[in-house]
């Protein structure tokens, strides 16, 4: 039975999706984002061609539902922050450094882990809008081309690259109330009141320039979707870096 | 016998570093606005240099403290269970509710403090920078009085979500992601229309003295605000009442 | 050969000095018991030798290398270090499968380290309703799911029951016969005279004193103690034989630095009744105060 060699990446992957399917709360969070894209994605085409809405059959329509796919991926950074908190949460981050002491390798496995699940959420959100938006008709086959396929992707793909931005701030932060309340913030308050702030044009820069450039909003003003995409796995990269260092160096007392 | 508790409670927040946390990203978020209001000045639909309506602006700017007081309340009911301290609490105080009641009062009495900071420090960065002249008024005391008023019901808003969910995490959570995309997004739906002023955020609104197209009248949306604290707190206090401290 | 070497290991949290130049060995096949006053550095010390906890200065091997150099840790070492490191929305068998995924251990192992604790019939709860006692036994059987050659324990027996205490006892007896190396800090020292064959003492970070058992039980008050109707007439018999003696209460006769045979004989041919005679030793806890200074205890 004796294998002294390292534990493999791929090992640590299956046992980590093990350690998130065991408990309820990432199966609640997966539940909330099929809610958040499935209801707005249904208000949409209920809402079509009322007041000003645009109709089903027009573009404006298939955008409106297609963009539904995207509501979810605070809730994927949510499962990055929950991932290594948690952790510390219940203490068992004492008996994961016992089984795994090179901590950046178990960082690297969560980061894996976290990219998996998210990306599986993503495509899952995709096809729920989708399963609205097809039988409706607001999303009709005939219009789906090459562009359409890409912003779509784009709402998929956001999903991994906030699940990692948020591992990166849960390694951080590691304080889970802290690590859930200061992303939500910076998202929804703090990031637009900081870039009115700053020259124009940095806007784009922020995580909702590059969310918008990643799911290929046609806008002049968004950067294009692989500078976009780059960016924002660079602040993931950033932020992972940054707390693979803190947790190396914390002391688990 | 209350009194004592709730002087516990502040105690409590005083000595607990999210209280001082939550004050100080109140505080930057406030300047930072102001600095946004005052960047502004000049420019064209920005309130001219003086007028009364910057100085609205400015004292606008405290609106950015509902969130930062809201989960002040979340995290002072939610800290005991959080930390496991709720046997102690319940141990020296068995009639639960009373603890409830105390922490909640305990938030309330700070909020006067944090309403009038928010309002002064902008206005005060104006009256330093110029933009504004500095006239204590009557405006100015309804402004603080209003204030006040709103902090308090978001205050007793995040107490209220702490009783009822517990888990500190989720009660953080739950009302950012419903005050901040949920309410939000019911404002866009034609199909939801009249919907958001039945929503606690709508609601707040206009007890907070503030209209938009299909709001209810004040006396309606402060009685359905009550209506939701009560749900809020009648859920939390069974929840916690009945709960085993194991 | 030794499992566990330390070699002046210091920690210094600020301006706390928690452990001071200390340095000890675990010999490979012994029970070690590592005792000191609460906040005498004893977890700190285990953590740092486990790497959770990066020492300021000096050195914890464990076969030979630091333990995060360890390449798969759980075949080498098993840790209790507490017993609050559980998910509580997790059961048990869950939670041991997602340590053996980590520990490279097969999932065989689980049902085989839950039936070694006795917890297969709890291994389906979520371990958010288990008692103290179970949350130690849980943590135990997490320790054993690599069939380590070290078992490093913070107080292992804490939330046991008498039966569970036994066992532990016995179980822990068994594996360093096996030749495995047991390192454990605990409070029960009458637990661990009966089954460590080595001590380790520290106080405020330091070490106070190391050895065998037996060595650190010897000398200071010991004899032979007599239940008698005659303790006037049995010490004076003592006496006559130049035995030293003294009186232990109203019927009782402590003899010093004497055979329990001799002084059986003493009271024989004196004529003495004699209701109860035994050897007495100093007790680990008795050494273990006076080493340590009866005021360090906390």
């Amino acid at each position: 039975m004796r294998n002294r060699s390292q534990v493999s990446l791929l090992a640590l992957v299956r046992t980590e999706l093990v350690a998130l399917g065991t408990v309820r709360g990432p199966w609640l969070l997966v539940a909330a984002t099929v809610v958040g894209t499935a209801v707005p994605a249904l208000l949409h085409v209920l809402d079509a061609g009322t007041r000003g809405a645009p109709s089903i059959g027009t573009s404006g329509a298939m955008l409106a539902v297609l963009d539904t796919a995207g509501n979810g991926s605070r809730i994927a950074l949510l499962l990055g922050v929950l991932t290594l908190t948690a952790e510390f949460r219940h203490n068992t981050v004492t008996v994961l450094f016992l089984h795994l002491p090179r901590r950046t390798r178990v960082i690297l496995a969560k980061a894996v882990t976290v990219a998996l699940v998210g990306a599986g959420v993503g495509v899952l959100d995709l096809a729920v809008a989708l399963a609205v938006g097809l039988p409706s008709g607001a999303v009709p086959w005939s219009v789906l081309n090459g562009d359409i396929a890409l912003h779509a992707l784009g709402q998929a793909l956001i999903y991994p690259v906030y699940a990692l931005l948020g591992l990166g701030v849960g390694a951080l932060l590691i304080h889970q109330p802290l690590g859930v309340v200061l992303p939500l913030a910076w998202l929804l308050v703090v990031e637009g009141l900081v870039l009115d702030l700053l020259p124009h044009g940095t806007d784009r820069w922020g995580l909702a320039g590059l969310t918008a450039a990643l799911s290929y909003a046609p806008d002049e003003l968004v950067l294009p979707i692989l500078v976009g995409g780059l960016a924002l796995a660079g602040y993931a990269v950033l932020l992972l870096s940054l707390g693979t260092a803190r947790v190396a160096r914390r002391d688990i007392t | 016998m209350i009194t004592p508790l709730v002087g516990a409670e502040l105690r409590q927040l005083r000595k607990t570093p999210a209280t001082w946390g939550l004050l100080a990203a109140a505080l930057l978020l406030c300047l930072a606005w102001t600095a946004m209001v005052l960047a502004g000045v000049g420019g064209i639909e920005s309130p001219p240099r003086g007028s009364m309506r910057l100085r609205d602006a400015l004292f606008g700017a405290s609106s950015i403290g509902c969130l930062p007081v809201l989960l002040l309340g979340v995290l002072a009911m939610t800290g005991e269970f959080h930390y496991r301290t709720a046997t102690f609490a319940f141990l020296a105080v068995p009639v639960r509710s009373r603890v409830v009641a105390a922490k909640t009062v305990a938030c309330l009495l700070l909020t006067p403090l944090i309403a009038v900071a928010l309002v002064m420090v902008p206005y005060a960065t104006g009256v330093i920078t110029g933009a504004v002249e500095l006239t204590l008024d009557r405006h100015l005391v309804a402004v603080c009085l209003r204030v006040v008023l709103v902090f308090a019901c978001w205050a007793v808003v995040g107490a209220g979500i702490g009783a009822a969910v517990g888990n500190q995490t989720v009660a953080v959570v739950l009302p950012l992601l419903w005050f901040g995309v949920v309410e939000q997004m019911s404002g866009a739906y034609a199909f939801l229309q009249g919907l958001q002023a039945w929503l606690p955020g709508g609601l707040l609104v206009v007890v907070g003295g503030g209209r938009y197209p299909g709001s209810l009248p004040l006396w309606a949306a402060a009685a359905a605000f009550a209506a939701y604290l009560f749900v809020l707190f009648g859920a939390g206090l069974r929840r916690i009442t009945r709960m085993d401290v194991t | 050969m030794t499992a566990i070497s330390v070699q002046g290991l210091t920690k210094r949290f600020g301006r706390v000095t928690a452990v001071d130049d200390l340095s000890f060995d675990g010999p490979s096949g012994t029970i070690t018991g590592f005792l000191g006053p609460n906040g005498a550095g004893k977890t700190t010390t285990l953590r740092m030798v486990l790497g959770l906890v990066r020492p300021t200065a000096g050195t914890a091997l464990v076969d030979g290398v630091p333990y995060v150099r360890l390449e798969r840790p759980a075949q080498h070492v098993g840790a209790v270090l507490e017993a609050a490191g559980f998910h509580p929305g997790r059961t048990a068998r869950d939670h041991l499968l997602v340590l053996a995924g980590r520990g490279g251990v097969p999932a065989r192992r689980v049902p085989e380290v839950l039936a070694e604790v006795d917890l297969c019939d709890a291994a389906d709860r979520r371990v958010g309703g288990f008692s103290l006692g179970m949350r130690q036994r849980l943590a135990l059987a997490g320790a054993l799911l690599g069939d380590p050659g070290i078992l490093i324990l913070d107080e292992p027996a804490n939330g046991l029951d008498p039966v569970g205490v036994r066992w532990l006892r016995t179980f822990l007896r068994t594996k360093a016969d096996a030749g495995c190396t047991v390192l454990v800090s605990s409070h029960l020292l009458a637990e661990l005279a009966l089954s460590a064959d080595a001590v380790v003492i520290v106080k405020a970070g330091r070490l106070v004193a190391q050895g065998s058992v037996a060595e650190l039980m010897a000398g200071g008050c010991s004899g032979v103690r007599v239940r008698t109707p005659q303790p006037a007439e049995l010490r004076g018999a003592l006496t006559a034989r130049g035995v030293n003696s003294q009186f232990l209460g109203a019927d009782q006769v402590i003899a010093h630095d004497v055979s329990c045979e001799l002084v059986g004989h003493v009271a024989a041919d004196s004529g003495v009744v004699v209701y109860e005679i035994s050897t007495e030793r100093r007790a680990l806890e008795d050494a273990f105060l006076a080493l340590i200074g009866e005021e360090g205890a906390a």
